[in-house]
């Protein structure tokens, strides 16, 4: 069974690119903008969250932060993706399983994924 | 208000004045304590103004000679109550001898006089060439022409006193003169040492004053050097600086006021602050708290102004004002700072923007690498090897463009200060094998080798130490075209850990050397513009190198290669700091 990745991002692009990648690659991509994501979690039960920080109208640092603190999802795995150049110390700072910053190589963003997937599966 | 009755004309009065003005002998009126209480006619010739203490004690205004006659006649009258004339008195009067007669009168007691007791003196003047003058005394006259009896004697006796008498009363005298000359000595003794002591004391502030005239013109000297270097100081600075008075009136500008607003000491000076160019400080804020500044000692800071001038176009500053005192006026001043941030304003925003754009580049970046990677995958995947290698250069120059536009924004961070490090425990060896197997990866021509490494537990930024290792590894596979080795090593000392890459390309002259870490410096030579990049590799590696308070240098010949090191110590200040500010109560 495909492992369901949640991708957040508010440039279209981005959203369309990664997807294609993470599809090829096997895995059901799920999109949400910022103001859907706990109601698309509730419904979709991902395994692992790919966030972009800076999303119009919505930070990712505080999406990030409500999802460490829910009771359901605290342990699914959530990535930070940003072109912040401090996008690791950020990630660090709200809880974050890792971060990947933008642009990424595509063996970086797919090792990294599969790396915190593992970390949670290990911890069920 | 004069509450007085008016004076009424008496003719017979205002003559006997005049009368007694004129004719009346010279004589005074004293009283029981011989103290003067009128003079009547001319006293000069009897009555000197002694010098020293103000009296109008009669024995000492009397002229010599006339003193001790005075005294007698005086006593005399008091005791006896009547009048008592001694003649033949011997004085001197401006180096004149002369004879005089007086006599003393007591007058009668009056009701308004109560117990006080007054009597007239009455001064004649019987030298030889007055008139007035006798050469022999007169006898006695008595009343009705006739000769004197022997009924007469106690008369005489009484007008004549006997010369016992006369010796008894003269001893009185001389033995109250001696007092008084006692007094006068005492006197005389007590102001003496007055004098003394009030000598010293001039002597003293004499020296006092010598001394603060001295301090005050020292100080004076202090205060014009001052305000020498005072005036020079503000005349020298690059700050357009004017003075205004209480009504915001220009008393002075400095040079640099002048040469930046572009105008003159005669269109400035003398001219109120809201009247200046084209009433470009006709701003009521800015005038309302100016005069301020004077009566309520009160500051201006960073009062913002933007303002087109005609004479030197759109500016931004800032206004600095403070009360000041100043020697060539008598109120205090205002000093007015003019800080030009235009520049500075323009650079933040140039940052802004290069931060902004950067940032932005990374989108389309982003999705450009994902679409070209996906591509390369699915040729692979397909077998279609060629497109997958077309791809994988493409890859590259997208890589290139990436390494750009994040060296981009780390300058444009370091510039604003905003670039920072996060350091932790790491083993700075992983990292290093790390390093040299990516960049192996992007060569062919090239052999990385690490010669020799070091456990490497240090406290560093992983991810920033990474970037200035791949940044010396690119460099020495850029610059050492042909190809050939590159060696990696690792020295532990009990400072820190020295790294180094050393490549065996074409070398860096000498005199480059100092100015490879500056920003945007590329190594100049022969075909120099075929090396790609924008000379800020080095630039950023150098200010990671710094935040992690260690040192980056370059040994280097023409032609013989270059071995870039970087320092970093074991046990960095800050981390010192760090745990005695956590061991602190």
């Amino acid at each position: 069974m495909a492992r369901k990745i949640l991708l957040v991002d508010d440039a279209p692009v981005i959203v369309h690119a990664v997807g294609q990648i993470l599809q090829v690659m096997g895995y059901e991509v799920i999109t949400a903008d910022g103001t859907e994501v706990m109601q698309t979690m509730t419904e979709q039960h991902p395994d692992l969250v790919l966030l972009d920080i800076w999303m119009s109208g919505c930070d990712g640092r505080d999406l990030c932060r409500q999802i460490k603190e829910h009771e359901v999802f605290c342990l699914t795995p959530v990535l930070l993706f940003s072109a912040h150049w401090n996008v690791a110390q950020i990630a660090e700072e709200v809880g974050a399983d890792g971060s990947i910053a933008k642009p990424f190589k595509m063996q970086d963003l797919l090792g990294t994924i599969a790396a915190a997937i593992e970390k949670a599966q290990s911890r069920w | 208000m004069y509450h007085g009755r008016p004076t009424r004309f008496d003719p017979t009065k205002e003559a006997d004045a005049l009368l007694l003005e004129r004719y009346v002998s010279a004589s005074v009126v004293i009283n029981s304590d011989c103290e003067i209480v009128s003079f009547r006619g001319n006293t000069d010739p009897y009555l000197a103004l002694p010098s020293g203490k103000a009296s109008f004690h009669i024995l000492k205004l009397a002229r010599r000679g006339l003193v001790i006659g005075l005294r007698t006649a005086i006593s005399r009258a008091k005791k006896e109550g009547r009048a008592v004339k001694r003649e033949g008195l011997q004085f001197q009067e401006s180096e004149r001898a002369r004879t005089a007669t007086i006599e003393v009168i007591p007058l009668p007691a009056t009701s308004s006089s109560g117990s006080k007791r007054f009597f007239l003196v009455l001064f004649a003047d019987a030298s030889p060439s007055s008139h007035l003058s006798r050469e022999k005394r007169e006898p006695l006259e008595l009343p009705g022409d006739r000769v004197a009896s022997e009924e007469d004697l106690p008369h005489f006796a009484r007008e004549y006193p006997t010369p016992q008498a006369e010796a008894g009363l003269f001893m009185e005298e001389l033995k109250a003169n001696n007092e008084e000359l006692q007094a006068l000595t005492e006197d005389l003794r007590v102001t003496n040492e007055e004098l003394e002591t009030s000598k010293e004391e001039l002597q003293t502030t004499i020296e006092e004053l010598t001394a603060a005239n001295e301090e005050l013109q020292i100080r004076n000297e202090q205060l014009k050097a001052a305000h020498e270097y005072t005036t020079a100081l503000v005349e020298t600075i690059w700050e357009p600086v004017a003075v205004l008075d209480e009504g915001l009136r220009v008393a002075w500008a400095n040079r640099a006021f002048y040469t930046f607003f572009q105008t003159t000491a005669k269109a400035t000076e003398q001219y109120i602050l809201a009247e200046l160019g084209n009433g470009q400080w006709d701003i009521p804020s800015l005038l309302a708290v100016l005069h301020d500044i004077l009566p309520y000692n009160q500051d201006l800071d960073h009062f913002e102004v933007d303002h087109t001038f005609p004479a030197i176009g759109h500016k931004k500053m800032f206004l600095n004002a403070r009360r000041i005192r100043w020697e060539k006026y008598e109120t205090p001043l205002i000093l007015l700072a003019f800080e030009d941030v235009t520049d500075r304003e323009l650079e933040k925003q140039r940052q802004q923007f290069l931060g902004l754009a950067t940032h932005e580049l990374k989108t389309p970046l982003t999705s450009l690498r994902a679409y070209a990677e996906l591509l390369q995958f699915t040729f692979e995947q397909a077998g279609d090897l060629q497109s997958a290698q077309l791809l994988a250069k493409m890859d590259g120059q997208i890589e290139a463009l990436v390494d750009l536009t994040q060296e981009l924004l780390d300058a444009t961070q370091v510039e604003s200060g905003h670039f920072h490090i996060h350091r932790k425990q790491v083993d700075l060896r992983e990292v290093i094998r790390e390093s040299v197997e990516e960049m192996q990866r992007t060569t062919s021509t090239h052999t990385i080798t690490i010669e020799s490494e070091v456990p490497c537990q240090i406290y560093a930024d992983r991810m920033r130490i990474r970037q200035v290792f791949l940044n010396l590894l690119s460099n020495a596979i850029k610059y050492s075209p042909l190809g050939g080795r590159i060696l990696v090593n690792m020295t532990a000392s009990p400072e820190g850990i020295t790294f180094s890459v050393q490549d065996f390309g074409r070398g860096i002259a000498p005199g480059q050397h100092h100015n490879l870490f500056e920003r945007f410096f590329r190594v100049h030579g022969e075909k120099a513009e075929t090396y790609p990049g924008l000379g800020l590799g080095l630039y950023i590696a150098a200010q990671i190198i710094d935040q992690h308070e260690g040192r980056i240098w370059v040994e280097s010949k023409e032609g013989k290669g270059a071995t870039f090191s970087f320092f970093l110590p074991s046990e960095p200040d800050s981390i010192e700091e760090k745990i005695q500010v956590s061991l602190s109560p």
